[in-house]
């Protein structure tokens, strides 16, 4: 008790920032942070699977990579946009493509901020000058060979892969599970290319944060130089695609080259910032060794091996809510589904304790001071404002939905549960071995 | 958690970045975006930089407790965090033949229960003060460490001291860790980049040196591991003239010390631990492993030798060699594999440095059909870059990119405490990073090719492929690099297929 006071009396984590919109409206966001001499650049485009059409699935995904290839003034491949900017120090940079957004980002040393606004508006300016078959082609396999180590060739990828496309049936954008199908991939053009360039890779549909050592008025002047001429594209078209709301249990056997079986319980969510509670409940449920499924599955029952309770924030369209336990050698995957069942059903049933709930936001609120070490990369401070800017147009959500979380009360959790997570409302998949000898779980 | 499809990925590698800019190419004519952004001369050439920047590495403060336990403190003031690493240097390499996974499964069950507390109040003692906690062996050390907000260090530190000195190793824990232990290795052996990475180990190090192993251990040998062997491995290596602390963060020498000492003093040298001797096998004629993997779509290849250690005289020659060769995104492996022949998503080499010499690996995944032509890519690389002939641009690059990435080792404090830890472990110097980019600065071409043609044997290395078979066998063979040998995913020699593509 004496240390819960202690702690709800420290600051809360916080991102103070700058916001502005250039003429064409590119959204920027400022964060100074002087700890350390370098710079995140961080671009945000309001683009992802959710935006592909029919036949297309995973063209999101490849679109990033071309966004590697080269452009106008930086003629080369991807070896020499890395070159670039590995050989100015850059750290941290990378390219993702998510459900609803796809981004872009680099830490540089900050004498070298200049050269990633250079980089990146050439990009999102000159992007097509440069674009051809062979770059097509080759990232085309680039990313088949992605999804080959990622989902096809690694334990129980196929199986994640089944539940988002049970959860969302074609023709659903979210079917494709973002990294897409092979088929399709193969249908992408540089039609497709050029047609979803101009529609999505806008000034008016990207944010840009820059946090870290530098100052604004001369971080202003550059972003007007590089960014300002770009011009304004078209209002991308709204997204159309409905969520139909699971009415009856959806269960399915996978097969997969594992050992051990694996039970994946998936149920669609709020929306991002629809309701607070999402990251407390799952905090409750896996996070830590005291959550309830690791205390009552793993120390307790020992019939699973791990245990994990996630929460997507970053889906517009119902944020996947995933649960999942591999079962344990010697037991079967009926006894950890029903044990998965029951605790959910307990959260469905009572309120949780007090202590349990201070417990979970304390473990939220220290791991988000940890995360806001970082400038850049995933889920630093230039990811935060992004997010807080793309889904409530406004960065200082950050603040409001932190305070939210920790207002969280245990009927609100409760609701959550109520309303989300019923078992008509939920897809199963239990992973079996190929091989029924080593089903047996050898290595007892 | 579903995994964020990214534009590349640099797997298990240290080192950061790269290489040289192409030429400028005239620029093939595409048509114009419908409203083009004008142009203008500004964009024709990247900026240049501004005014450098100087970094300096944080140099921690040097320390003492009463029983001469050494304390390392980095301050820093920005975020109400501390992160504490208590590092042990022996890990893995103390492992006894047929006894794998020992030292791992020590550090992991320290925090399931000491005399005043079980597993569960354990885990409830730190999350109840938002603390993260963990302990991780490694081939040569041990870390066990937290990250507290400052408010509640001290109470943090009661618990981290006595899951660190007081950990019972109950049998019931024991029994419980083991099977769990025993999943996470059915699980690992279900995916074939680390069947790659184990298996190459084997072959390299052989069955008698403990490195041979996976650090977490094999079926058979954490099933050989009794409680008196972990009692007795915590209590000889668990000393503190084998120990260091690394604290970084939101306090001072002051308000530090009187609290390490209130928790740590007690803590005394008990026998001295016995030296450790490497038993590393000679490196027999080279053979290529295949680990069958019917039907996969992707190969894993994975190449290496033994390496250097972290104190060599020329690791940092070594350094800027392994980033031109396959240490950054843009090096040459991952230029021919990837970008040339999209044979892959992404390969990469790293030197893994300990004390003693840890390997060297070149390493990625290719697809299937493309394995025997993805290995002998592999070969030309690594031949071409034996020969030590490395461009201007190629050495500038790459020097750069290694200075260059170095603050970002210090971006939090955990990542700070880290590093210093890994250091000491190692053996080097407290000045070891703030004397590291001037060091990669003096590296010359002579340097980078005398290290290339000295520690680099191609001829030698030892290939695992983990794949189908039926389809990559024959063509395998076809390069005539070695005899092919099979194994199944444990590193094991494969009786029942050796004789279908053995020869």
């Amino acid at each position: 008790m004496l240390f819960a006071m202690l702690i709800a009396a420290a600051a809360l984590p916080q991102i103070p920032f700058e916001k502005y919109q250039l003429p064409n409206g590119l959204t920027v966001m400022l964060s100074e942070d002087h700890r350390a001499p370098v710079v995140a650049v961080d671009l945000w485009y309001h683009v992802g699977a959710v935006n592909e059409r029919k036949g297309r699935s995973g063209f999101a995904h490849l679109f990033e990579h071309l966004m590697f290839q080269g452009s106008k003034h930086l003629n080369g491949d991807e070896r020499t946009v890395f070159a670039m900017l590995e050989r100015n120090g850059a750290t941290n940079l990378n390219g993702s493509t998510d459900w609803d957004r796809t981004n872009y980002f680099e830490t540089m040393p900050s004498d070298r901020l200049e050269l990633a606004l250079w980089l990146e508006s050439d990009r999102m300016g000159f992007l097509l000058d440069t674009v051809d078959q062979t770059k097509l082609d080759t990232q085309r396999d680039v990313v088949r060979n992605e999804r080959r180590q990622s989902v096809e060739n690694v334990p129980y990828g196929r199986a994640e892969e089944r539940l988002i496309q049970l959860l969302f049936p074609d023709p659903h954008p979210y079917f494709g599970y973002v990294i897409g199908s092979h088929e399709d991939l193969q249908r992408a053009s540089l039609d497709d290319v050029r047609e979803f360039f101009r529609t999505y890779y806008a000034p008016n549909n990207a944010g840009m944060a820059i946090v870290g050592d530098f100052r604004p008025a001369e971080v202003k002047r550059l972003v007007e130089k590089y960014f300002a001429p770009i011009p304004r594209g078209l209002q991308p078209p709204e997204v159309t695609a409905k969520t139909q709301p699971h009415t009856k249990e959806v269960a399915e056997t996978v097969r997969d080259q594992v050992q051990l079986a694996k039970v994946l319980i998936g149920y669609i969510g709020p929306r991002p910032l629809e309701n607070p509670a999402p990251p407390v409940l799952m905090r409750m449920l896996a996070g830590g060794k005291s959550s309830r499924l690791y205390h009552d599955l793993v120390y307790d029952k020992k019939i699973a091996q791990d245990v994990t309770a996630t929460w997507d924030p970053a889906m517009q369209l119902g944020g996947l809510i995933e649960i999942t336990a591999t079962v344990q050698a010697g037991h079967a995957p009926e006894e950890v589904a029903a044990a998965l069942t029951e605790e959910v059903k307990r959260l469905r049933d009572a309120p949780s304790s007090a202590d349990e709930m201070e417990r979970a936001k304390r473990n939220l609120k220290s791991g988000l001071f940890a995360q806001l070490e970082n400038v850049g990369g995933f889920g630093g401070k230039a990811d935060q404002l992004n997010y807080f800017e793309m889904f409530a147009k406004d960065p200082a959500a950050f603040t409001r939905n932190l305070e939210a979380t920790l207002a969280v009360t245990p009927e609100q959790v409760q609701q959550l549960a109520r309303r989300y997570m019923n078992e008509e409302q939920r897809v199963v998949i239990t992973v079996l071995p190929e091989q029924k000898q080593a089903a047996a779980g050898g290595n007892r | 958690m579903r995994p964020l499809w990214a534009a590349f990925v640099l797997l298990g590698c240290a080192s950061a970045v790269p290489k040289p800019a192409q030429p400028p190419a005239p620029a093939p004519k595409a048509e114009a975006a419908p409203q083009g952004t004008p142009d203008s001369a500004f964009r024709a050439q990247p900026p240049p930089p501004g005014s450098p920047v100087e970094f300096r590495a944080p140099v921690p403060q040097q320390l003492a407790l009463s029983n001469r336990l050494p304390v390392y403190l980095i301050e820093r003031h920005d975020v109400p965090l501390i992160a504490i690493d208590l590092a042990l240097r022996s890990g893995a390499d103390t492992e006894p033949v047929g006894k794998a996974g020992l030292a791992s499964l020590a550090l992991d069950l320290l925090d399931e229960g000491t005399p005043s507390r079980d597993a569960a109040a354990i885990a409830r003692a730190f999350e109840d003060l938002g603390a993260r906690y963990a302990a991780a062996a490694e081939a040569d050390s041990s870390r066990v460490s937290v990250t507290t907000l400052s408010d509640t260090l001290d109470p943090v530190l009661e618990i981290f001291a006595d899951v660190a000195l007081n950990a019972q190793f109950r049998n019931a824990d024991v029994e419980r860790v083991r099977v769990e232990r025993l999943g996470q290795i059915a699980q690992t052996l279900d995916d074939p980049q680390s069947v790659g990475q184990h298996v190459l180990s084997r072959v390299i190090f052989g069955e008698k040196h403990p490195w041979g192993y996976p650090g977490e251990g094999t079926a058979r040998s954490v099933k050989a591991i009794s409680r008196q062997d972990l009692v007795a491995w915590h209590r000889a290596w668990f000393q503190p003239s084998n120990a260091a602390l690394f604290v970084v963060g939101d306090t001072n020498a002051a308000a530090l010390l009187p609290l390490l000492e209130k928790r740590f003093a007690s803590w005394k040298n008990g026998k001295h631990p016995p030296a450790v001797r490497s038993r590393r096998a000679k490196a027999a004629t080279r053979v290529v492993t295949l680990v069958d993997k019917p039907g996969a779509p992707q190969s894993q290849i994975w190449i290496g030798e033994v390496g250097v250690s972290a104190a060599a005289a020329d690791i940092f020659p070594v350094r800027v060699m392994n980033n031109i060769l396959g240490g950054s995104f843009n090096s040459r492996l991952n230029g021919n594999l990837r970008t040339e022949h999209a044979y892959s998503y992404g390969v990469f080499s790293f030197y893994d440095v300990h004390r003693e010499a840890g390997p060297f690996v070149a390493a990625g995944g290719v697809v299937s059909e493309k394995t025997a032509d993805a290995l002998g890519e592999f070969m030309r690389e690594l031949s071409r870059m034996k020969s030590g002939e490395v461009s201007e641009p190629e050495l500038a690059d790459a020097k750069e990119a290694l200075i260059r990435a170095i603050p970002a080792l210090f971006a939090s404090n955990d990542q700070t405490a880290g590093a210093y830890a890994r250091a000491w472990s190692h053996g080097l110097p407290l000045d070891y990073y703030a004397t590291y980019q001037q060091r990669v600065h003096s590296v010359t071409k002579d340097d980078v090719a005398r290290a290339a043609r000295e520690r680099l044997h191609p001829q030698n290395m030892a290939i695992v492929v983990v794949g189908p078979s039926a389809l990559i066998a024959q063509r395998l063979e076809a390069l005539k690099l070695g005899r092919i040998e099979l194994r199944d995913a444990e590193g094991e020699a494969s009786k029942a297929v050796s004789a279908a593509a053995g020869r």
